[in-house]
């Protein structure tokens, strides 16, 4: 995986868009901005499912109205994203945070499926309540949480000077789940 | 103003930055506080993330109670109700941006303050302040209708805001393009259903979802690229379109810039926007989503000056 991570590194591509004055920097701002679509709406709805706002409001309009702007929020944030990392392959790959971030996704993710396959069946029982039940509060919870430390971690990328392949030392689990390189460093 | 006032005025806000406000950011970087703040390897990381996550959760304030205004949100309720809900979550933004701001602040005082985009944010914030509770929130209250706090609101922050980005932003790198570009696309929101002819929205909305979305998203970034390519006319400096003053605005290149900006407002209005609400209302929230939005894009301009 390194290895392709390097050739990707290598691509003239790759290293125009890094070496770009104008396209690098309005990607990042779109990344950044786009976060405020993406969590600042998928906040609303989990506070929603909290009992916290809109408590007179059914769950199924604040999520037919404010979901597609998240949706689209997501997306756009991938395809940033994607662009972004082909950019510095090697920069991010084995940065930590980078995949702390990357598992906190998949995990809302899953959670998002668990919420649409299981919890939201019986939807129509509690789409009205102020308060919803335990299980739908618990699953808003954790999407609220998984989110905002996405973001936390997201932000922390940009100090993967803490957790380099030469600070964490070889042998150390998080030198492994780094993927660093046997003999140190990038 | 003829030149020779003009060229008065700037050597008087150099001098007032070098003798009032240099001593002032000196003084703070060299301070306590600023030194424990630069020297502590966590206060600046967990600034910057509570910064992000309060950005957050003002873009969702914003959205929920002015996009709904212009286009899609919780047609359920009022936009008055909408603008009570959020009101709690932007404040609590608002003073958590300020706070965990100040702290980022201190970690690079003479860096922002050699900076024009910092410069442009806090002109940005405080317009967006003023705006937002004097002249905002008393129009979208009384339902489109101006009071005259919300003229005196509505004057003074975009008096600062705009003096401010003249004075701090130019041709080069698109800096000052991207502001024009995003107030062109908000200003064919407010206007589209003056425009654009009744009918071809509900036949657009009448199509097939797997059609006409695809369609929409290709048409406006086919559009996107073509804003992007534009913005770029004087990317290094070689037409010299900051000497050019007035005629600047009349260059090919930024015309078309700014008619396929508001173009792609006027599309993107047949797909998610509405006419429900006073003409007043739409460009008040109009203005409260650009005048937020470009203290973030000036915030995230300062990591690239």
């Amino acid at each position: 995986m390194r290895d392709f991570m390097l050739w990707l590194d290598g691509n003239t591509w790759s290293i125009m868009l890094r070496e770009s004055l104008l396209v690098w920097p309005m990607l990042e701002a779109s990344h950044i901005m786009t976060l405020m679509l993406f969590v600042g709406t998928i906040m609303v709805v989990d506070l929603r499912l909290l009992g916290l706002v809109f408590k007179n409001t059914p769950i199924s309009e604040v999520d037919k109205k404010i979901l597609p702007l998240t949706v689209a929020g997501f997306i756009l944030l991938v395809i940033t994203g994607v662009v972004l990392f082909y950019a510095k392959p090697l920069t991010y790959y084995n940065n930590l945070f980078f995949r702390v971030k990357l598992v906190l996704i998949a995990l809302a993710m899953i959670n998002i499926l668990v919420f649409h396959y299981r919890v939201q069946k019986n939807q129509d029982e509690w789409d009205t309540a102020a308060k919803p039940p335990t299980n739908v509060r618990i699953i808003a919870a954790i999407s609220l949480t998984s989110w905002m430390l996405v973001v936390v971690f997201g932000r922390l990328i940009a100090y993967g000077d803490w957790v380099h392949c030469e600070k964490l030392g070889e042998g150390s689990i998080f030198y492994a789940v780094s993927d660093c390189p046997v003999v140190g460093g990038h | 103003m003829d030149t020779l006032s003009m060229y008065t005025l700037v050597v008087d806000q150099m001098t007032f930055m070098q003798n009032v406000v240099n001593p002032i950011f000196t003084g703070i970087d060299e301070g306590a506080v600023a030194t424990f703040i630069k020297n502590s390897p966590t206060f600046i990381p967990a600034a910057g993330s509570i910064h992000l996550l309060a950005l957050s959760l003002l873009g969702g304030a914003i959205i929920l109670a002015d996009l709904r205004v212009l286009g899609p949100g919780v047609t359920a309720r009022t936009p008055v109700e909408l603008n009570r809900t959020m009101s709690p979550f932007l404040i609590a933004s608002i003073i958590a941006l300020i706070l965990s701001g100040v702290v980022l602040a201190l970690g690079e005082m003479m860096r922002l303050y050699a900076s024009p985009p910092y410069w442009l944010k806090m002109a940005s914030l405080l317009s967006a302040i003023i705006f937002t509770f004097a002249a905002r929130d008393p129009v979208i209250r009384e339902n489109g209708k101006f009071t005259p706090l919300a003229w005196a609101g509505l004057a003074i922050s975009m008096g600062i805001f705009w003096i401010s980005w003249i004075n701090l932003t130019d041709w080069f790198f698109g800096a000052r393009q991207a502001y024009l570009v995003f107030v062109l696309i908000l200003l064919a929101l407010v206007f589209a259903p003056k425009i654009v002819p009744a009918g071809i929205k509900e036949k657009v909305l009448g199509l097939p979802v797997f059609v006409s979305v695809p369609a929409m998203i290709i048409v406006l970034l086919i559009l996107a690229a073509a804003i992007f390519w534009l913005t770029s006319i004087d990317y290094m400096g070689e037409l010299d379109m900051n000497g050019m003053g007035i005629w600047a605005w009349v260059q090919p290149k930024i015309l078309g810039m700014m008619l396929l900006s508001f173009l792609w407002g006027l599309i993107l209005y047949t797909g998610i926007g509405n006419e429900e609400h006073p003409l007043s209302m739409r460009l008040m929230s109009a203005i409260s989503i650009f005048l937020w939005g470009s203290t973030a894009i000036s915030g995230r301009w300062i990591a690239f000056w």
